[in-house]
């Protein structure tokens, strides 16, 4: 008789997922204290408690497994309030992270990057005055060229504790190679001061490249303290209030590992509350019976899209953020700057839409906050998608008259077009910007969305994803019960995931189609064992029980005159010859697949440069569909008048009740849910499956 | 010594000629455009990064490429934004191709080309643009780019410094199919690739340009299944309208005038000559006019540029500088006509060489225009914050080649180069290591990616202190990098630039220039032993060795023990830098942006051992070098005339300019004094001096044929403009407005 809860930690609200005893799946939502994250989930903790006729204490101490996403990380880079750290660089190569590799449009939409007086670099996260040179260099092929200059680097490092620094990152040349003077470097550091937070490249990202490699730790050191203090004083509320055991956190690479060494990795928790959410749109795949996801969470200032490819999440090696590359392995979302807040504009008789956004305050004109820019929020407030008085189950009162007045006055008056027109365009070229970010993240990878089921949620995803969801020609657009909260539902069926990776290069030459002769089976399996030890020891060292263990591998490859490599999935282990010759090929179709048939240029030999490995301890847990409420028709059914079209048509509206299994609707139709707003669209039909999913098709 | 001006030129247009395409589809509704431009967008980025992607170069993975799409007639419709100059040279391709294959243009048709004397800009930037066909109709070509390491010739890379004509350089490939109807001509392939030193990357390269296409291609054809090629086409079309319309509002909202600078190019190849070229705009109404046949005939050396890369080049710096709020595409040019006369350095024909062609005169014919630009936009308010020097110094080019650490032929273009200081503006400083216009995406490699595939090692590559012009604003500190010859016994590299004798990024309305650029080298160097028992090489002038000032261009063979260090041209100032807030120039102290003497000596701020200012120091030093400036300048005949009219123009925070009878009315923009009349030439008002190098910078240099010429306020001394001139040169006459 066990309770699992699961925590999104937002910027503004707290959501929590609870799977009670009785196998139902509850949701709650309170508001987020910054200072002090603890707040908001024992908030939503008290109210299950409540429903439950429980005291708080006692529900927590039947917590069998408490997980949480969190934004920490991703506020301290955003706010830029983080640790006052040093650098340690090979002599000569200080300036690696202002120097950038030169370039300072990477990150910036196609407007900026056209305004050349706009064009500026990022702003690295170490101060420049905060940079030392070290005595030491290593060569391409590890050879010490010069020996660690160890009292240099002593009294180097006593003047950066001077300046009082929180944290060191250390980033030398070829350390991926030979990393003993990063490591050397590191016993010096703690020597001298043992409290100071040390991160060096070495360990946390063993591949050739200096900027990722040094940006990747520079953004470590900075989050690192604050990470660490965060977390310690989580796990000892959560303790103090009677959580019995270690708390769990989502970390990027779309699984759970304990809260309290999550500062080890700091980086590692850049994007751990979207990832919640890919990893609910997988399980909701899970539940439709589809391997193929494609996830969108549109919410109030972004987009995000993720892929799930036979039932796992696409991994990308980099993440942006603040326009500069963290380059831990993790879940792959693509983001534009489209949501409800987006601000419509027109120019010279052009309509564009975002990127700019209304934000959360003054937000959209219908707020009535003092914003007069016309957004998408507003939009769908005048086509009557959205039900004023039932925004965030009517927490915030929309006045649809400010709406009507924004898009008069800066849409509909300059491009001559009725209001309701003018919503529906700025409503069709967000929905068309949101279709061509799932299109880069899909057809431009050499995937074809008609491939996959669509999973909408965040707060505007819902009333959207009918539209953009039937432009990329989906079968299926699957709105779940938990839309608004898929992140917390997500972490909380999250399993235990620990990533390993290692450098290396193995090469078959050009001119031979003998792949076998030259990449060695053994070699593979020797790589691949070490890697799984290494991920197996870590999984054990959680504190949690484990049962199975299942493990995904990866190598990277590239025909060898190239710098990109390819990632592949290699199903087999351990490998026979035969086994790697059917890897190459495989890699050769996926090229030809992405690049185009002939793209692909064998004669050029070929290069494993990576191995990755991804072990996965499944925890189990009830599927949450012991919810399902009574069946047969909904409580209460309007209907409402909605825009769309170029018309105004009845809509029938239903309210929550109606999200009950084997109830199926036409639209045009919208569900009002506490927290978001469902639309179906005219052609399409709704129907509730046993989980509470709410699946959209084309009507036949 | 100027070329004699060939009147009879008939003005060239940066758009495709002949009549300007109409509609095809009904009337586009504004969602359904605004869809489709945002998907053509999508699409152009996906052919960029597939180059990227699956080309194996270090030069195109350091952004040396580009890829755009464009309208039937060859007028660019959606532009990338890496390397510039071709993107704007495929328009012509695409007009060419409609003029000799008509009637033999088939889908699936791939064309190449990489002639500069026909569409192209040097031999190393191969260009290949395919028609797409919906419905047995062109709706659109897309085009791409990318610098090739090697195709041919007498040095390794291609580039030739010393040739006297372009039959001693790269193969120059007509246009032509190397793709027929989807097949691959493998003749013209075998050829091409034959003609390489290294044939499997140029194949590689080869493969990625033409995956792009493909690529592009399908999402053109999912495209126009979904809305019809009609639409996609007037889409296009109307987004070129839209930017035009805009354009041409722009250039109505600035004075009519006529806006004059003139630049020089240093160094033919063979000895240190130096060739003029002068840049002359005249704006009427929404028309703008580029004279630039005011320049050297066509040398037998490296320096020339042909028509194309010169159209190319200015065509960029137009987009750079009117493009700031507008989509980059054909509607920005159109207003646009430049002048060339025949056969000069910018505008060069066979036998000239030309395998510098993409980076030489017409940077210098660029970088003229875009001072006459600056000067222009100098009396907008409107247009303030867009005023700035010219944002491309030069290409100092670190081309290496012969065998690498494995054995195997390679050849590398470092580019590092690209690190240089971008320009001031007026309200922030330059972009430090890497502020190009011409390549503005683009960036460069990793020094380990470098080290593992070439045999040369980085003794450092860093931010180069004081190497900016110094300004109200400064311009952007450069990159510095030393490679010294590793694990190899012998290799073959050309090192050529301009730039060297005379800075090229000059400062405006007051600022100083940037930096001149320079190759150093030591011969048989200790750097080994210097860093063994020293633990790193500080400065190039720690190493013992043949110490070398290399010329501005030479290919030589380089040998274990040999050390270069790059040093490129950098950002030029904005406004005077006395005028800096001196808490900013602390922090560039601070920060190791600028020295302590620079900041005495040119800033004229005292900073203390803590970093912090000396106020009282600072502001007897600032009154000290005004002082400086009055006693040796030659003063203007004491100011007569009347004061400037309330409704005078003001330029830049320089001067007050107002209009009468005789000419003009001027007063000075920082103390207001009256500085007189004049019959039109406001220098002629100015007191001028001619300051030594190194009262603008510390790594500034000048060529003793060469002045700078430096116009302060005859009464506060403040520094109103400073550029260089030949002394036997006439200088310019900045602007006459209308």
């Amino acid at each position: 008789m066990s309770y699992y809860a699961s925590s999104d930690i937002g910027g503004t609200f707290t959501d929590t997922a609870v799977l009670d005893p009785r196998g139902r799946l509850r949701r709650y939502k309170a508001s987020t204290v910054p200072d002090n994250p603890v707040k908001g989930i024992l908030a939503t903790l008290a109210f299950a408690a409540a429903d439950d006729g429980v005291e708080l204490r006692e529900l927590l101490s039947q917590i069998a497994i408490f997980s949480h996403g969190t934004t920490i990380a991703t506020n301290a880079a955003l706010t830029r309030k983080g640790a006052r750290i040093g650098l340690l660089q090979t002599a000569g190569f200080g300036d690696t992270v202002f120097i950038n590799r030169g370039y300072k449009a990477t990150g910036l939409d196609e407007a900026t990057s056209k305004n050349f007086r706009l064009l500026t670099k990022p702003v690295p996260f170490v101060d420049r005055k905060l940079v030392r040179e070290i005595n030491e260099r290593v060569d391409y092929k590890g050879r010490v060229l010069v020996p660690l200059d160890e009292a240099q680097a002593r009294a180097v490092v006593r003047e950066l504790l001077a300046e009082k620094v929180d944290a060191i990152a250390v980033s030398l040349l070829w350390a991926f190679k030979v990393p003993d003077h990063e490591r050397r470097l590191r016993d010096i550091i703690q020597e001298e001061a043992p409290g100071v937070f040390v991160t060096i490249s070495s360990d946390l990202l063993p591949r050739l490249g200096e900027l990722a490699r040094t940006q990747t730790a520079v953004m470590n050191a900075f989050l690192g303290p604050k990470v660490k203090g965060a977390m310690r004083s989580l796990v000892d509320s959560l303790h103090a209030e009677g959580l019995p055991r270690e708390p769990l956190l989502m970390r990027s690479n779309g699984g759970l590992s304990a809260a309290g060494s999550a500062a080890d990795e700091a980086v590692g928790i850049l994007l751990s509350g979207p990832v919640g959410g890919v990893v609910g749109a997988r399980l909701v795949g899970e539940q439709i019976g589809s391997s193929n996801v494609i996830s969108t969470d549109m919410g109030g200032t972004s987009f995000d899209v993720g892929l799930i490819i036979d039932g796992r999440p696409m991994i990308q090696r980099e993440t942006f953020i603040e326009r500069q590359v963290v380059a831990v392995p993790s879940v792959a979302i693509d983001t534009i700057g489209a949501g409800g807040g987006s601000i419509a504009t027109v120019q010279n008789g052009r309509l564009r839409v975002g990127p700019e956004s209304a934000g959360a305050v003054p937000g959209p004109a219908c707020y009535g906050a003092g914003g007069t820019e016309p957004t998408v929020t507003d939009a769908d407030v005048v086509l009557g998608l959205v039900n004023p008085d039932n925004f965030l189950g009517g927490r915030i009162k929309l006045d649809a008259g400010l709406a009507r007045k924004a898009i008069e006055e800066k849409v509909a008056k300059p491009l001559g077009l009725s209001i309701e027109d003018a919503a529906e365009g700025i409503k069709r070229i967000v929905d068309s910007q949101m279709s061509d970010l799932v299109r880069q993240a899909t057809v431009y990878r050499g995937y074809d969305p008609r491939d996959f089921i669509l999973v909408a949620y965040g707060g505007a995803g819902p009333v959207h994803a009918s539209s953009y969801g039937a432009d990329l020609g989906v079968d299926k657009i699957v709105v779940p019960r938990t839309a608004s909260i898929l992140s917390a539902h997500g972490i909380l069926l999250s399993d235990l995931v620990v990533t390993r990776e290692q450098a290396s290069s193995l090469i078959c030459p050009a001119g031979t189609d003998a792949f076998s002769d030259h990449i060695k089976a053994e070699e593979l399996n020797r790589v691949f064992g070490d890697l799984q030890e290494s991920a197996r020891q870590a999984l054990n060292a959680q504190g949690v029980d484990i049962t199975a263990v299942e493990y995904e591998r990866y190598v990277d490859v590239r025909f060898r005159p190239q710098i990109f490599d390819m990632s592949v999935d290699v199903s087999k282990f351990p490998f026979a010859k035969p086994d790697v010759d059917a890897l190459i090929e495989h890699f050769i179709k996926s090229y030809e697949a992405r690049f185009g048939t002939g793209s692909a240029f064998r004669a050029a030999g070929i290069e494993i440069s990576a191995f990755r490995i991804v072990a996965r301890a499944r925890l189990h847990r009830a599927d949450g569909s012991g919810t399902a409420a009574a069946s047969g028709a909904p409580a209460k059914t309007t209907t409402r008048r909605i825009y769309s079209g170029g018309a105004w048509r009845e809509a029938a509206i239903h309210d929550e009740s109606a999200i009950r299994p084997g109830f199926a609707f036409d639209g045009p139709a919208i569900v009002e849910f506490d927290d978001t707003t469902l639309v179906v669209g005219a052609g399409q039909r709704a129907e509730v499956d046993k989980f509470l999913n709410v699946t959209l098709t084309a009507r036949a | 010594m100027n070329a004699p001006i060939d009147t009879s030129t008939i003005p060239l247009s940066l758009r495709a000629a002949g009549p300007r395409p109409s509609p095809r589809g009904k009337e586009l509704d504004p969602i359904t455009y605004e869809v489709i431009r945002h998907r053509l967008w999508s699409i152009n980025q996906e052919g960029s990064t597939t180059i990227m992607h699956a080309s194996g170069s270090p030069v195109v993975h350091a952004t040396d490429y580009n890829f755009g799409i464009y309208m039937p007639n060859g007028d660019i419709a959606v532009s990338g934004t890496f390397y510039m100059i071709p993107l704007c040279t495929m328009t012509m391709m695409i007009q060419l191709i409609n003029e000799k294959f008509a009637g033999n243009i088939a889908e699936g048709d791939v064309f190449v080309t990489n002639d500069p004397f026909i569409a192209s800009v040097h031999q190393n930037d191969v260009q290949l643009v395919a028609p797409y066909f919906h419905d047995g109709r062109i709706v659109a070509w897309t085009g791409c780019m990318a610098h090739l390491l090697d195709v041919g010739g007498k040095e390794p890379g291609s580039w030739v410094p010393d040739a006297r004509s372009c039959f001693e350089e790269g193969l120059r490939i007509p246009i032509l199919k190397i793709a027929r109807a989807g097949e691959l001509d493998s003749g013209i392939w075998d050829m091409i690739l034959g003609s390489s030193r290294i044939p499997l990357f140029v194949g590689n390269d080869f493969s990625a340009l033409l995956a792009s296409h493909r690529v592009s291609h399908e999402r053109l054809r999912e495209l126009c299944g979904r809305y019809g090629p009609d639409a996609v086409h007037d889409t296009m079309l109307q987004n070129i309208a839209s930017t035009e319309d805009e354009m041409r509002a722009q250039l109505s909202r600035l004075p009519d005038g006529e806006f004059s600078h003139a630049m020089y190019y240093d160094h033919d190849g063979h000895t240190n000559k130096v060739f003029r070229v002068a840049c002359t705009m005249s704006k009427r109404g929404d028309q703008l006019t580029f004279d630039l046949r005011d320049a050297h005939p066509q040398i037998e050396g490296m320096g020339n540029a042909s028509k194309a890369g010169t159209l190319g080049a200015i065509a960029t710096a137009l987009l750079g500088t009117f493009g700031q709020e507008l989509d980059w595409n054909a509607g920005l040019l159109g207003p646009i006509s430049v002048l060339l006369a025949d056969r000069t350095i910018i505008s060069a024909e066979p036998p000239s060489p030309i395998s510098g062609g993409s980076v030489t005169a017409n940077w210098i014919a660029s970088a003229a225009a875009t001072a006459c630009v600056a000067k222009m936009m100098a009396f907008s308010p409107e247009f303030a914050d867009y005023v700035c020097g010219p944002a491309d110094g030069s290409w100092l080019l670190a081309q290496f080649g012969g065998l690498n650490q494995a054995g195997e032929p390679f050849a590398i273009m470092y580019m590092d180069s690209l690190g240089w200081g971008g320009p001031a503006f007026r309200s922030r400083d330059g972009v430090a290591s890497g502020g190009s216009l011409i390549v503005p995406a683009g960036g460069f490699n990793d020094v380990e990616l470098h080290e593992k595939t070439s045999p040369m090692l980085y003794l450092w590559r860093r931010e180069l202190v004081d190497s900016a012009g110094a300004g109200q604003y400064r311009g952007g500190n450069g990159i510095e990098y030393s490679l010294a010859m590793y694990d190899s016994e012998v290799l073959f590299g050309t090192l050529a630039s301009h730039g060297v004798a005379l800075p090229d990024q000059i400062g405006v309305l007051g600022g100083y220039p940037g930096s001149v650029c320079k190759y150093e080298l030591v011969r048989k160097s200790d750097w080994q032993s210097h860093l063994a028992s020293h633990g790193r090489v500080g400065k190039h002038a720690d190493l013992a060795g043949e110490r070398k000032a290399l010329e501005a261009k030479t290919s030589m063979q380089f040998f274990p023990g040999d050390v270069v260090n790059m040093i490129v041209q950098n950002g030029g100032g904005y406004g005077d830098p006395i005028l800096r807030e001196p808490a900013r120039v602390a922090e560039d102290v601070r920060n190791g942006a600028v020295s302590l003497e620079t900041a005495r000596g040119i800033y004229g701020v005292v900073v203390d051992a803590a970093g912090n200012v000396d106020e009282t120091a600072t502001k007897a030093r600032r009154a000290a070098i005004r002082a400086g400036r009055l006693a040796d300048a030659r003063m203007p005949s004491p100011a007569k005339g009347k004061s400037t009219a309330a409704d005078s123009l003001q330029w830049g925070p320089a001067l007050k300019v107002g209009s009468s009878a005789s000419g003009l009315t001027l007063s000075c923009g920082a103390c207001d004094a009256q500085l007189g009349e004049t019959d039109g030439n406001w220098r002629d008002a100015a007191a001028r001096r001619n300051p030594k190098p190194e009262e603008l910078g510390p790594h500034l240099r000048l060529d003793e044929r060469f002045v700078f010429e430096q116009l302060v306020c005859p009464h506060c001394a403040t520094s109103l403009w400073v550029d260089t001139r030949r002394k036997e040169d006439a200088g310019v006459i900045d602007f006459r407005l209308n």
